[in-house]
C-alpha cells in the first residue's frame, strides 16, 4: 500500500483528476513524481504481489490492493493465496478514464437493450463487484520503408465513349506504426479483448507502477513472438487501404490491382509491453459463468448475457396467439400440404440448432481456459443439441408424407406432433443459447502444469 | 399393297385401344333435366343428376327438400359421375357449362378419382369460398369413405346452409393441429430473431490501426499512363425496356381448384379424396 507523506492514508490512482490521490486528506500527487527515487528509475523492475484463486488457479497481482471476496475468472467467493513477485516493467500505460460508476452506467444500458436478461444481472450489489484491472498487452512497432510498384485501372464515359486506362503506379512507401496491440495474457479470452478493441494512443503514458495504485493487473504470459504474424498482417492490410486512399493513388479514381506486399518493404520492429485499463466483472450461476468487460478508456463493452428461459417462453407463447388467429382465420393450410409445411420448418430448425452448435464449437475452441474434464463435459452437451427432436419432427412429416393417407386426422395428428417435437427441440435450443452466451467455469490448474 | 395392309392393320389396332378404355364425361344435358325444384321467387333451381346412382329413391327425395331452402341464393345441385380429368377439374368444366354466369352451387361426387367437390359461383362463392369448401368436404368425406353418400351429401349441404346463413363450421382437428404450430412459430420466430440479434463486434484492423494514428507517407508518386482504350457506346443502350407481358394461370391438384375470375364472374371450389 501507498501512504500519503502527510497523513500517512491510502494513496490511490483517482480516475477524476488523473492524478494520485490521499483516500484520507485529498492530497494530489503527480504520478510520475511519486515516490520516484534514481534506483526506481534504474530498476526495470516493480515488486507486486501475485493473488491465485485457490478455485480455479487463475493469477492476479497488485500492487497495493488486497485481494478478497471473489475471484473475478471464476466468480466465487474465496481467500487468495499470495506471495511477493518482482514484476518486469512494461514500457506504457493507458491510465483509466472511465470511472466506475460511468462503467456501471454502461453496462446497465447494454443489458437493459437486451428484453430477455435475468433480472439479477442489475442487482445493484452485483454491479459493485466490477473491478479495475491493467491487462497487459504486446505492442508492436514498426518503421518501414521501400519503393513499390503496382498496376491499377480506370474506366470513365466521355461523350459516347467508355474509355478504360491502365496505369502503372509506383512511389516511395515509409513510415512508422507503433503499439499494434495484442492481449498478453493466455487467461484472458482474445474474443473479449477483440470486442472491446481498439486502445486509443492518446492518453498513453510511459509506466511508473504509481497508475497500478487501486487497481489489479493481470500477468503477461504469452510469448511475443505468438503474434508477430498477425501485427504484421495488420499492417499490410494498412499499407493497402493507406495507398488505395486519398493520401496514395485514391484520387485519381484509380482501382489499384492487388495489395501491398510488406515484405518487399524494408522493415524494423520492436516489441514493447502495455497496461490497458479494463472494468471487469463475472456473473457465476450453477456451473455456468458470464463475463462483463468494460474498456477502461472508451467504454467499449463486451457482455456475456445470458436469458430468462421463462421470460423467454412466456413472450413466444404470446406471440403465439397472433399467429393461431392467423392460422385458422386467415390462412388455410389443407391437411395434406400440412407435411409440407411441418418438413420445411422441421430442416429449418435442424439449421438453426447447427448454426447455434457451430458458432459454440468456434467459441470454445479458442477457449484456452477449460481443463480435459470441462472440454469433453462440453463435448457432452454439445450432443444434447436439440436437433435429436427436429430430426424426429422431420420423420413424422416425410413419414405422412409417404404414407399419403385419405382420412384428415392422420395429417392433422402428425402436424401436431411434428410441431410438438419442434417445440420440445427449441425448448432444447434455448438452453443451449445460454451456454453460447455463457462460459463454463475457468480452471487454469491444467494451464499451470503445462 | 403390304403398306395398306399394315396401315389399315394399325389403324385397327388403335380403335381397339381406344375403345378399350372407357370414356366418361359429364352429360350437361341430362343434368339440366334432373331438375327437382324451382324456385319461383328467385327463379332458381335444384338438380340432383345421380349418375352413378349412389342414392335410393328415398335418399334422393330427402336430399331434394334440403336443397330447397338453398334455391334462395342460386341454383344448388347433387352430381355424382365421373369426368374425364382430376376431380377439379371435371367440375370446373361442368359448373362453366351449366351455370356459367349464374349464382349456383354443386355438390359432386367423382367416382373415377374418388373424391368429393364443392364448385361454387355468384352469390354462392361470396360466402362458399374454396376454403370453406375445402373446409366442409374435410369435414363430411369420412362418410364418404364409409359409402354413405346420403349422409355426405346431406351434412355437406346443411353445412353450405348454416354458411350462408351465417353460422361458423368448427374444424376441431385443424384447431389442435394449429394450436401446436402456432406455439411452435412464435418460439421459432423468437428464438430466430435472438440469435441473430445475438452478436458482439469485433474490432477490425481498421478501427485497431486508426486508433494508433500511424504515420504513413507516399513520397516520389508516379502515375504513368500505360494504355487506353475507347469503346463507342451504341446509340441504342441505355433505353431499351424489358418487354413481356405477365398473364395469370389458375392452379389445381390435391383436390383444390383455385377460384377463377372471368367477365366479372367469380366461381372456385374445393374438395377431399374419400
Amino acid at each position: 500500500m501507498a501512504h500519503c507523506p502527510n497523513c500517512g492514508g491510502e494513496v490511490r490512482f483517482s480516475i477524476d483528476s488523473q492524478d494520485l490521490a490521499c483516500q484520507n486528506c485529498h492530497t494530489h500527487f503527480d504520478p510520475v513524481t511519486y515516490n520516484r527515487t534514481p534506483e526506481s528509475m534504474e530498476q526495470d523492475v516493480y515488486e507486486t504481489k501475485v493473488f491465485t484463486c485457490p478455485n480455479c488457479a487463475a493469477e492476479i497481482e497488485s500492487t497495493d490492493l488486497s485481494a478478497t471476496g471473489f475471484c473475478a475468472y471464476c466468480g466465487s467467493a474465496v481467500v487468495f493465496e499470495s506471495r511477493i513477485k518482482q514484476e518486469k516493467k512494461p514500457q506504457k500505460i493507458i491510465p483509466f478514464q472511465i470511472t466506475k460508476e460511468q462503467c456501471k452506467e454502461i453496462y446497465l444500458k447494454k443489458i437493459r437493450s437486451f428484453y430477455y436478461r435475468q433480472r439479477d444481472l442489475e442487482d445493484p450489489a452485483y454491479l459493485d463487484r466490477f473491478v479495475g484491472f491493467y491487462l497487459p498487452y504486446w505492442l508492436y512497432n514498426y518503421h518501414f520503408g521501400g519503393e513499390i510498384n503496382l498496376k491499377g485501372d480506370r474506366k470513365y464515359v466521355r461523350g459516347n465513349y467508355v474509355i478504360m486506362e491502365d496505369y502503372s503506379l509506383r512511389g516511395k512507401l515509409k513510415g512508422e506504426v507503433e503499439g499494434i496491440p495484442f492481449d498478453a495474457s493466455l487467461r484472458f479470452d482474445d474474443n473479449i479483448s477483440a470486442v472491446i478493441a481498439p486502445f486509443s494512443r492518446e492518453k498513453m503514458k510511459e509506466f511508473t507502477p504509481n497508475y497500478l495504485l487501486g487497481f489489479y493487473s493481470e500477468i503477461a504470459d504469452t510469448e511475443s513472438s505468438g503474434y508477430e504474424k498477425e501485427a504484421f498482417s495488420m499492417l499490410g492490410e494498412e499499407l493497402g487501404r493507406f495507398v488505395a486512399g486519398s493520401n496514395g493513388f485514391g484520387t485519381e479514381d484509380i482501382r489499384i490491382h492487388g495489395g501491398i506486399n510488406p515484405y518487399s518493404l524494408d522493415r524494423e520492429m520492436t516489441v514493447g509491453r502495455g497496461m490497458f485499463p479494463i472494468w471487469f466483472l463475472s456473473y457465476k450461476k450453477r456451473d455456468r459463468i458470464a463475463y462483463a468487460v468494460v474498456n477502461g478508456q472508451t467504454g467499449k463493452i463486451y457482455c456475456d448475457i445470458p436469458i430468462d428461459e421463462q421470460k423467454f417462453q412466456r413472450a413466444s407463447l404470446l406471440m403465439a396467439v397472433p399467429i393461431f388467429l392467423v392460422l385458422n382465420l386467415f390462412i388455410q393450410i389443407s391437411a395434406e400440404s400440412l407435411p409440407i409445411y411441418t418438413l420445411a420448418l422441421s430442416f429449418f430448425l435442424i439449421f438453426l440448432s447447427q448454426l447455434q452448435m457451430k458458432k459454440i464449437q468456434e467459441r470454445d475452441k479458442e477457449a484456452l481456459r477449460y481443463s480435459k474434464e470441462q472440454k469433453k463435459q462440453e463435448e457432452t452437451d454439445r450432443k444434447k443439441s436439440g436437433t435429436s427432436f427436429a430430426l424426429l419432427a422431420l420423420f413424422l412429416s416425410v413419414a405422412i408424407l409417404i404414407w399419403h393417407p385419405v382420412r384428415d386426422e392422420y395429417y392433422y395428428i402428425a402436424a401436431a406432433l411434428s410441431a410438438l417435437a419442434s417445440i420440445l427441440s427449441l425448448r432444447m435450443m434455448i438452453r443451449k443459447f445460454n451456454v453460447l452466451t455463457t462460459r463454463a467455469v475457468p480452471d487454469f490448474f491444467e494451464k499451470k502444469e503445462e | 399393297m403390304m403398306r395398306t395392309i399394315f396401315k389399315s392393320l394399325l389403324f385397327a389396332l388403335f380403335l381397339g385401344l381406344f375403345s378399350m378404355g372407357k370414356v366418361y364425361a359429364l352429360d350437361a344435358s341430362s343434368f339440366l333435366s334432373s331438375s327437382v325444384y324451382e324456385n319461383e321467387k328467385t327463379g332458381y333451381t335444384a338438380y340432383i343428376d345421380d349418375e352413378e346412382d349412389l342414392l335410393s329413391s328415398s335418399e334422393e327425395e330427402k336430399l331434394a327438400q334440403k336443397l330447397i331452402p338453398l334455391t334462395e341464393y342460386g341454383n344448388v345441385a347433387f352430381l355424382s359421375g365421373r369426368g374425364e380429368n382430376d376431380a377439379a377439374s371435371n367440375i370446373r368444366d361442368f359448373y362453366r357449362e351449366v351455370f356459367y354466369g349464374k349464382s349456383g352451387l354443386i355438390f359432386f361426387i367423382d367416382m373415377g378419382n374418388k373424391e368429393i367437390r364443392i364448385q361454387s359461383g355468384g352469390n354462392f362463392y361470396k360466402t362458399i369460398t374454396g376454403d370453406v369448401a375445402n373446409s366442409i368436404t374435410d369435414n363430411v368425406y369420412v362418410f364418404a369413405s364409409k359409402g354413405d353418400f346420403y349422409k355426405t351429401a346431406s351434412l355437406a349441404f346443411r353445412q353450405v346452409q348454416g354458411k350462408m346463413e351465417g353460422r361458423f363450421i368448427a374444424t376441431p382437428m385443424r384447431w389442435i393441429s394449429n394450436f401446436f404450430l402456432a406455439i411452435f412459430l412464435g418460439l421459432l420466430f423468437n428464438f430466430t430473431m435472438l440469435l441473430l440479434s445475438w452478436k458482439q463486434n469485433k474490432a477490425g484492423s481498421r478501427a485497431v490501426l486508426g486508433a494508433l494514428q500511424p504515420d504513413i507517407m507516399l513520397e516520389d508518386r508516379e502515375v504513368l499512363m500505360t494504355n487506353q482504350s475507347k469503346m463507342r457506346i451504341s446509340s441504342g443502350s441505355g433505353s431499351g425496356r424489358i418487354g413481356g407481358g405477365r398473364s395469370g394461370g389458375g392452379f389445381s391438384g390435391g383436390g383444390f381448384s383455385g377460384g377463377g375470375n372471368s367477365g366479372g364472374f367469380s366461381s372456385g371450389g374445393g374438395g377431399h379424396r374419400f
